[in-house]
């Protein structure tokens, strides 16, 4: 392996099974900070279940998960997310019946307002911090050019638009490091380009991604390091065009 | 005079009625409106707090060989504060605790089931509650007799209509105060939370959301408001008995139709909704005497209110799921005034 | 005792399996719990009884009809009602379950009243007989009629619905959409058929459970099948939602250990009511440790390791305890 540095997430021999299948299978593999990690593989590969192994969703049935030296399986998944990591759904989960602005408002992490007691009190500084959750939330909004329909329903957007209200709602948590689970698809080709200039700048913020994509010249350009899954474990790992050449590679896609 | 007084008592004494079904109605809201909570135990969280302030306000009782006991508090401990003694201050609020704490620990193992699973597991602690615990206590809770002599806070002795406008005054007050705040309370970012929670706890969860506890904190305080609902009926039944006089599943799915032919997310609805119940009460109650009903059709006419019930059920639920009134659209709202600089 | 309490639980488990069987059955396929299961179980002991009567038949007579009608009565229930909610989750459904049920249990109470009936099927002295438990010595009593009858009947029902379930066409067809529906209908299964089918299986093990609960416990009253309804999902989560193998093994656990509760309960002078407590314990805590049950397979949801998630329980437990008072 090339690894450069300490990784800032890393997995050791995790699997998860359903049933009779591993669909992660004793997979040990490491992030760097501050880089676009992609991950590629076939349908079926485990991808989706290794995000949601690390984003604590399930419980890994074996193996460990380190988040910067700090073991974080098996914690419930509201307290990775308070440790910086984030996911996103491959298949949007939107709220359906609160509007696009909520759906962010609702992602801001510790908002005071979320407590019972306080709610019911009216402290004038939760209601301040509810204005600045408000334009928080409109600025990204407008990064991904959703601001025009922020009062509709959530329910009420294409495909494409809850693609992007996926990736605004995980902004609204300023994470430390995003799993994103295919943000690109279903979204338009001007836009693509528009979102991965937006997650290049967040990289050079010093945020890093891992990144589940499907299209290869997105994989080949914009990704730092490329890690290729077959059947639930890693087959190959470094620079995208090295990957792109590995022979296990080539074959997992062409034996499926 | 003496028919138009009968009538004040009456319909006052209904209102009261109402006035507690709203606040079960309210709390059911908060819980399966608001957050998602199939709560199918009402009648435990009800009854356990028409327990409690039954105890509270009354004295002792020890077991006689005719009577199973009970326990009360020697009402001479408590101070009257303007001639009303201090005792149902203490009895609301320790029923809506004792709820609460019920709640709590149901919780504990039953929260994170599927709704069909909880709505299971609560109608079994209700079972286990009333039917088990409370009914088999004598000495504790008067057995199958339940508590009796359970005074209102203000009597005015022969002129019991003043007896009953005067506490429906004070239940409709209470209920006045319960919906500001919990409107309050749902048009937070809390209200907020809670909403995505129900929509889907995943992908909250995967926010960062701690739906456990959030969950943990809408069903604790439904059920607090529950107990509270059970002392006020306490007192208005002035006493209580166990199952299957009072606190029956049946009592639990009348304010299920409540909230669901009001709107289950709508308080204004559940509020409306809240007479429909007391009224069928009421209705087979008098329906005797208006009627002019015989026998077997004047007993049977209790049995006819539950069909209705049923049929209200049925009907909604495929017609008119949203109820009456629909869910607002929620936004979380600034109230009018706040605390602090 | 032990063995007298270990009889009774086998023939309690006899009536509970029918019922339970049958919830299993319509939880599985229309995949929400049944609330009326038990008022349903309740009309068709009123309709044996109604129908012996009028016939002027025997008892067997009034158990066939009775599970002819409660069978038809279900079919009349999805026809009108359940079809309508397919596609809306579990609640609705569930919601109309017990609007069904108070319908069921009021308009009996309104037929019958609320006072108790029997089949008045003779119960002559000489049909008790005494047995000598061999490890103590003591006298255990079987009552031919009320116990003999109902664990006969009850194998010979649970080995036609395992053939009908294992070996026809039908059974087969109602496995494959309580599995996935989608799937069924794609590999040309009428799902809709199917479903009506369930209820009417479901219906006609209702009726069969009814009328033997009425014959076990001598007395027919309108809230006879829902006073056990609890103890059903009980057998019906401890065998595995969905699976009516797991419904009989989950009836015979509960049954019996609720009957070994009595002996218990003498030796440690605990009130004799509290026995409800040993099969809702039971249930929860299979709900919690093993929500697909003993018997059956996942339901399709992740099901983390125990330990982890009792760690998970224990430390939210005292997290949202901290949050509650923070
Ligand atoms: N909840 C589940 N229950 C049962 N099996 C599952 C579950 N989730 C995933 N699987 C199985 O695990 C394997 C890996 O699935 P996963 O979704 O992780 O693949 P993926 O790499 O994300 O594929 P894709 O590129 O199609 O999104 C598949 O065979 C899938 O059927
Ligand atoms: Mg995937």
């Amino acid at each position: 392996m090339t690894s450069d540095g300490i990784p800032i997430l890393s997995t050791d021999g995790i699997t998860k099974a359903f049933g009779g299948i591993r669909a992660v299978d004793r997979c040990s593999l490491a992030i760097q900070p501050g880089k676009i990690t992609g991950l590629i593989g076939p349908n079926g590969a485990g991808k989706t279940t290794l995000f949601n192994l690390i984003a604590g969703l399930y419980a890994p049935d074996e193996g460990t998960i380190t988040l910067r030296g700090e073991r974080i399986d098996g914690r419930p998944p509201f307290e990775i997310v308070q440790k910086g990591v984030v996911k996103t759904f491959q298949i949007p989960r939107e709220f359906r019946n609160l509007t696009v602005l909520e759906n962010l408002m609702v992602a801001y992490p510790g908002h005071p307002g979320e407590r019972p007691l306080s709610a019911l009190i009216g402290w004038k500084r939760v209601w301040d911090r509810e204005e600045e959750v408000r334009k928080k939330a409109l600025d990204i909004l407008s990064l991904v050019e959703l601001d025009q329909l922020s009062d509709a329903n959530a329910s009420d957007l294409s495909g494409g638009q809850k693609k992007l209200l996926e990736l605004a709602r995980s902004l609204m948590v300023d994470p430390k490091v995003i799993l994103l689970d295919e943000p690109l698809a279903g979204v338009n080709p001007t836009l693509t380009g528009k979102l991965l200039g937006i997650i290049e700048g967040l990289r050079d913020r010093k945020s890093t991604f891992f990144m589940i994509e499907h299209d290869m010249d997105v994989v080949m350009n914009r990704c730092d390091r490329v890690i290729a899954m077959h059947q639930g474990r890693p087959i190959a790992e470094g620079a995208p065009e090295e990957v792109r050449h590995n022979e296990l590679v080539m074959e997992a896609y062409l034996g499926g | 005079m003496v028919e138009a007084v009968g009538i004040v008592a009456d319909v006052a004494s209904f209102g009261a009625l109402v006035g507690i079904f709203a606040m079960l109605a309210l709390a059911l809201n908060l819980q399966w409106g608001k957050t998602g909570l199939f709560n199918a135990g009402i009648a435990a969280f009800w009854g356990l707090g028409a327990y409690t302030a039954s105890m509270v306000v009354t004295n002792p009782v020890p077991t006689a060989l005719a009577r199973p006991g009970h326990w009360g508090i020697d009402q001479a401990a408590f101070p009257a504060v303007f001639g009303v003694s201090t005792s149902f201050t203490v009895a609301i609020i320790l029923a809506a605790i004792a709820a609460g704490v019920l709640a709590f620990f149901i919780a504990i193992p039953t929260m994170r089931l599927r709704a069909d699973y909880f709505a299971i597991a609560t109608l079994g602690f209700a079972e286990i509650v009333m039917n088990v615990f409370v009914k088999n206590l004598p000495g504790i809770t008067g057995g199958v007799e339940g508590i009796g002599g359970v005074p209102q806070p203000f009597e005015f002795g022969a002129e019991g209509w003043k007896t009953n406008l005067s506490y429906f005054l004070l239940v409709a007050s209470v209920v006045v105060v319960l919906f500001f705040l919990l409107e309050r309370l749902v048009r937070s970012p809390w209200g907020r939370v809670l909403q995505a929670v129900r929509e889907d706890e995943d992908a909250a969860q995967a926010l960062g959301k701690d739906t456990f506890s959030l969950k943990l904190q809408s069903f604790v305080l439904g059920a607090g408001i529950m107990g509270l609902s059970g002392a006020f009926f306490a007192f208005w039944l002035r006493g209580v008995s166990p199952p299957p006089n009072s606190f029956t599943a049946a009592d639990t799915f009348a304010v299920w139709v409540i909230v669901i032919i009001g709107g289950s997310g709508n308080n204004r609805g559940v509020l409306a909704g809240a007479f429909v119940v007391p009224f069928l009460e009421y209705f087979s109650v008098r329906a005797k005497s208006w009627f002019d009903l015989q026998e077997p059709l004047a007993s049977q006419i209790f049995y006819f209110r539950l069909i209705a019930i049923g049929v209200v059920l049925i009907l909604l639920i495929m017609w008119r799921p949203q109820g009456i009134f629909p869910e607002p659209k929620h936004v979380a709202k600034r109230p009018r005034w706040v605390i602090g600089r | 005792m032990v063995l007298q309490a270990l009889l009774n639980g086998l023939v309690e488990a006899s009536v509970i399996v029918l019922a339970a069987m049958g919830l299993s059955l319509i939880y599985g396929v229309k995949k929400f719990p049944n609330f009326a299961h038990g008022d349903m179980m309740t009309v068709g002991a009123y309709f044996a009884l109604w129908a012996t009567s009028t016939l002027r038949a025997g008892i067997v007579v009034g158990l066939i009809a009775s599970i002819i009608f409660v069978a038809i009565l279900a079919v009349v229930f999805e026809l009108l009602v359940f079809s309508r909610l397919e596609g809306r989750g579990p609640v609705a459904p569930l919601i109309a379950s017990v609007g069904l049920a108070l319908i069921l249990q009021n308009a009996l109470r309104v037929a019958y009243g609320t006072g108790q009936l029997t089949y008045g099927v003779p119960l002559p002295d000489s049909w008790v007989s005494g047995v000598t438990d061999p490890l103590t010595g003591q006298l255990v009593w079987i009552n031919p009629l009320q116990g003999v009858v109902p664990l006969v009947f009850a194998a010979v029902v649970v080995a036609l619905i395992t053939f009908i379930l294992q070996y026809t066409k039908l059974g087969k067809a109602m496995r494959a959409t309580s599995d996935n529906a989608d799937l069924a209908r794609v590999t040309g299964i009428d799902v809709r058929l199917v479903r009506y089918a369930t209820w009417a299986l479901s219906g006609a093990l209702a009726a069969a459970g009814g009328v033997m609960l009425g014959f076990r416990v001598n007395g027919i009253q309108p809230l006879l099948g829902s006073s056990v309804l609890l103890l059903v999902f009980a057998a019906v989560i401890l065998g595995g939602i969905g699976s009516p193998y797991g419904a009989m093994l989950g009836a015979l656990v509960i049954s019996i250990a609720q009957n070994l509760f009595f002996p218990f309960a003498v030796l440690t002078d605990t009130p004799v009511q509290f026995v409800l407590i040993v099969p809702f314990g039971i249930m929860v805590l299979v709900l919690l440790l093993r929500p697909q049950g003993l018997a059956g397979r996942p339901l399709g949801f992740d099901l983390p390791p125990l330990r982890a998630e009792l760690r998970k329980l224990a430390e939210s437990v005292s997290h949202s305890w901290r949050r509650l008072r923070g």
